[in-house]
């Protein structure tokens, strides 16, 4: 008898001790949370809150109950149950890297995981004029100058060697392929390689550095996902990609051959060439997973590349005289990436650049080799969600040579450089993130050392608002043709402050940016030799403002940017406009997907006040400027069938004479006046069209992405 | 005799207990597929997720909850314009989803609800993340596929797919219409082993069939 009571105390018992828990759920601002998940601890029972944060439901009684918060963007919370009834617990708001306000000031990050960017990685391929080239694509955005007989990427009164390129991670030594002879150049690495760039103006991270303007960096695929081939057959060559996937490892080859001759004997040519360009590289990546989320990736490439031209002298009749040129360039790269846990990630690697420039000038020829080793390592601490410190330390080992064989001279040096570096950066709430750096370095030649802060914040006045500021100082080594001439002369530095306001939905992104940046210690040249005793400054703003919404199926974007700047440097005796920075810089680029045509289409629209040029035959020093240029380029996409692509691009369709500066005669004529011949384009305009097959077990592959 | 009484007590409440847990997990999970099925508002369906999130973390051996869990968060994520909130909301999902994928690993539910999610995660910006997420998911649910060949949510979910690419060439999707007709006559004759299993499907089904010439 005694025992079935017992039993029927037990079976009674769930129902025995319901009881009621209520409460409401609010924010730091004293907000109502809705959807926030509430439960009792090791539980079945619990509720949502509704739309006014309240929640209500029925539990076991017992000793010690937990009741457990829990929503989206919030701390999670445990919380001890005394009372029982008509609670009101506060959560605060979880600010981590995801969801913090993100430094704006000079930095532009081309990815596919934000939603709201200045670019995304596909809108390198598919801007018209850019030709698949990372660089075309990246001088349509705030805070660059298009430079027309060169190609290479041009920041806020910089010149081009002010632009580090990085590689994973790791420096890129001659990134773009040489040229000559105001042929414009390209970047060497195809952008489909990479599922991000990082693009800074200006006030980058102390984990960068020998570089006064900007920094670009950019990070290969790290998980290809399919067995996958790409053929193209273009008007200027042939390309050949392959990829297999494994189960922890994949690898790509790729190899390519470019020639321009049949082009040029399609479309007249301005210049005289002797050699039409032409180019052969192959590339080999490897990657192979590393624990659970780590990766292991290596890279290989080398590329051969060669063109010749006659250059006119002024007033003479004949050919002129030839520039040829000569290219070998190699590039290899191991780099690692290994989260040890939740609280720390490893990174590190070494890269290796080899080039070979064999110039032929007329008669004379001459070689100049440029190798760079780079070693790397990296270390980022996660103190809590919202706290992170990174610490690196790295090695440049550089060789550079010059040499004349006919004439059995040569002349060079070699530097060790070394760096030290670290970084906070917090993120105090939701409305304001911090970052401050400290990088100090060593330059063995010049056995000379530099430390340098850079600190930089981001303010959020109201949701899709930054205002942020970004500001350090920074220092670049002297140009190599420049220090081989002068042993041991100084680094040039340069210091930056900007502030920046962006916002940006993911339709529309608008952004506006001052900055000022003081140079000091350019190389000059002096009576008594290159010395480091030039100085300068860049002051200006850009505009930027893309929109992906007003007209359907049509994405467009413009760009302003404004450069004051002037410098003493090279032979000049007083402050200067250098001739790469052009004051007013114009772009427009839109790209319309038509459905019923199966076709993207495109144009581009580039526009720069023009450049200065020095006149012998005006008083002062880069007194003159060129005509302004303006180009418009087309492009076009066709999908073909599912797996077949043809594009046609042709940059420059108006066919406008742009000229970029003049050649002078040496000599005078009678009247003690110097002749004078523009420095113009190649050629009108460029017209290219190719055929892209990509071959894959899943049949909607394509290489759209790849135009 | 008092020796036998307490055993037997023993023995009876660790089985009572026993199976109250499990019955309580049942129980709980049945109000829960009831409360997801009259889940009409995002603020209810966010809810039902809520409620098998709670199941979820009690019940650690079951894949279901985090299935379920997971399911309603993308349906929910549907409901949501901004485009960084159905980031976070699809991101908590495919947290859920990873759970599922730990506690039953090569279960074929678990790998449609996968390719769902990242389905999802295309549809926030398809400009930009089609080229890279159409072939996982594509790969997803042929897995899902391969390791179910009667499985009707793959078939239905990859005829989405199909009809997407199609609609995006411009042309006719014969393949995402067999697909369809195939997951919708396999939803028909469905015999859940258990009243726990997944069952969705048709509407999805249904609505790709609409555009089908029959």
């Amino acid at each position: 008898m005694r025992l079935l009571s017992i039993i029927f105390v037990l079976l009674a018992l769930p129902t025995w001790g319901q009881i009621q828990v209520s409460g409401k759920v609010l924010d730091s601002k004293g907000q109502s949370i809705p959807g926030v998940n509430v439960w009792i601890k090791n539980s079945f029972d619990g509720a949502s809150t509704n739309a006014e944060g309240k929640f209500s439901f029925e539990t076991e009684a017992a000793d010690s109950l937990v009741l457990i918060l829990s929503s989206v963007g919030f701390h999670q919370m445990e919380v001890p149950l005394n009372e029982t009834n008509d609670l009101s617990i506060t959560l605060k708001t979880l600010v981590n890297e995801l969801n913090a306000v993100s430094i704006t000031a000079g930095t532009i990050e081309v990815n596919e995981k934000a939603t709201s960017v200045v670019m995304k990685p596909l809108d390198i391929l598919t801007t018209a004029g850019s030709m698949g080239d990372i660089t075309g694509a990246l001088s349509t955005l705030p805070g660059t100058a298009t430079v027309g007989n060169d190609g290479r990427l041009f920041v806020r009164g910089g010149d081009a060697s002010e632009t580090a390129i990085f590689f994973d991670g790791l420096r890129v030594g001659n990134a773009y392929g040489s040229t000559t002879g105001n042929v414009p150049t390209r970047n060497r690495f195809s952008p489909v390689l990479f599922k991000g760039t990082f693009f800074s103006t200006g006030g980058y991270s102390a984990e960068f550095g020998d570089a006064l303007s900007s920094v670009l960096a950019l990070e290969t695929i790290d998980r290809p996902v399919r067995n996958q081939s790409d053929f193209s057959f273009m008007s200027v060559g042939a390309t050949a990609s392959s990829t297999f996937v494994g189960e922890k490892q994949s690898v790509t080859a790729q190899g390519g051959y470019i020639n321009l001759a049949p082009y040029q004997n399609a479309v007249e040519q301005n210049f005289d060439w002797d050699k039409a360009p032409e180019s052969i590289d192959g590339q080999v990546i490897y990657r192979h997973d590393l624990g659970k989320d780590g990766i292991i990736k290596g890279f290989v490439m080398g590329s051969k590349n060669e063109m010749a031209l006659y250059q006119p002298r002024v007033g003479s009749e004949d050919r002129g005289d030839r520039l040829g040129i000569e290219n070998t360039f190699g590039f290899a790269n191991a780099t690692y990436e290994l989260p040890l846990n939740s609280k720390w990630l490893l990174e590190g690697g070494t890269s290796l650049s080899l080039n070979r420039d064999h110039y032929d000038l007329d008669t004379v020829a001459f070689e100049i080799d440029n190798n760079l080793l780079h070693v790397k390592q990296k270390a980022t601490h996660y103190l809590t969600e919202s706290f992170k410190v990174k610490m690196g330390a790295e090695v440049f080992f550089l060789e550079y040579s010059e040499t004349i064989a006919d004439l059995n001279a040569e002349r060079g040096f070699e530097e060790a450089r070394t760096s030290v570096w670290t970084e906070a950066e917090w993120y105090i709430n939701a409305h304001w993130t911090v970052r401050g750096g400290l990088r100090g370095a060593h330059f063995s030649e010049s056995n000379t050392g530099r430390v340098e802060p850079r600190l930089a914040a981001a303010y959020q006045p109201y949701e899709n608002g930054t205002i942020s500021f970004a500001a350090g100082r920074f220092s670049q080594p002297q140009a190599n043709s420049n220090r081989v001439m002068a042993p041991g002369i100084d680094p040039s530095k340069a210091d930056h402050l900007q502030v920046s306001f962006q916002h940006a939905t993911q339709k529309r992104t608008m952004r506006a940016e001052a900055y000022y940046k003081d140079y000091n210690d350019f190389a000059t040249i002096e009576a008594e030799g290159i010395q480091a005793a030039g100085d300068g400054y860049a002051r200006g703003f850009d505009l930027f403002y893309r929109e992906r919404s007003l007209i359907k199926n049509a994405d467009f974007w413009l760009t302003y940017s404004y450069v004051d700047s002037k410098r003493r440097f090279n032979g000049f005796d007083t402050q200067v406009r250098p001739s790469f920075a052009p004051q007013h810089n114009f772009s427009a680029v839109v790209k319309y997907w038509i459905a019923d045509l199966k076709s993207q289409v495109g144009a581009t629209f580039s526009w720069n006040s023009g450049l200065p040029y020095d006149s012998p035959n005006k008083a002062g020093e880069m007194e003159s400027l060129s005509p302004d240029f303006a180009s418009l380029s087309l492009n076009w996409s066709y999908l073909f069938r599912q797996n077949l692509i043809i594009h046609a691009s042709v940059s420059n369709v108006t066919g406008r004479e742009n000229i970029f500066g003049y050649r002078y005669a040496t000599e005078p004529d009678a009247n003690g006046f110097y002749e004078r011949e523009p420095n113009g384009q190649a050629a009108p305009f460029f017209a290219f069209i190719g055929v892209f097959w990509t071959i894959s077990s899943d049949k909607s592959a394509n290489q759209l992405n790849n135009l | 005799m008092k020796t036998l009484a307490t055993t037997l007590l023993i023995l009876l409440a660790t089985v009572f207990s026993l199976s109250a847990q499990d019955g309580a997990y049942e129980q709980a999970m049945k109000k829960a597929i009831a409360e997801m099925e009259a889940a009409q508002s995002p603020d209810a369906m966010l809810a039902a997720a809520n409620t098998f999130e709670r199941i979820g973390q009690k019940a650690t051996d079951e894949y279901l909850p985090s299935y379920y869990a997971a399911f309603n968060l993308l349906n929910y994520n549907w409901t949501l314009q901004d485009p960084a909130q159905r980031d976070e909301v699809i991101e908590r999902a495919m947290e859920q989803v990873k759970k599922a994928q730990a506690i039953a690993p090569n279960n074929d539910e678990v790998e449609v609800l996968y390719g769902y999610a990242l389905m999802a995660k295309m549809t926030v910006d398809p400009m930009n993340r089609a080229q890279t997420y159409s072939p996982q998911i594509m790969q997803s649910f042929g897995k899902a596929m391969a390791m179910n060949p009667e499985n009707p949510r793959a078939k239905v979910m990859m005829a989405q797919m199909e009809r997407g690419t199609a609609q995006f060439m411009g042309t006719d999707s014969p393949k995402a219409c067999e697909l369809a007709r195939q997951g919708a006559e396999l939803l028909e004759n469905e015999e859940p082993t258990d009243e726990l299993q997944p069952t969705w499907g048709m509407d999805s089904a249904q609505e790709i069939l609409k555009g089908c010439n029959q």
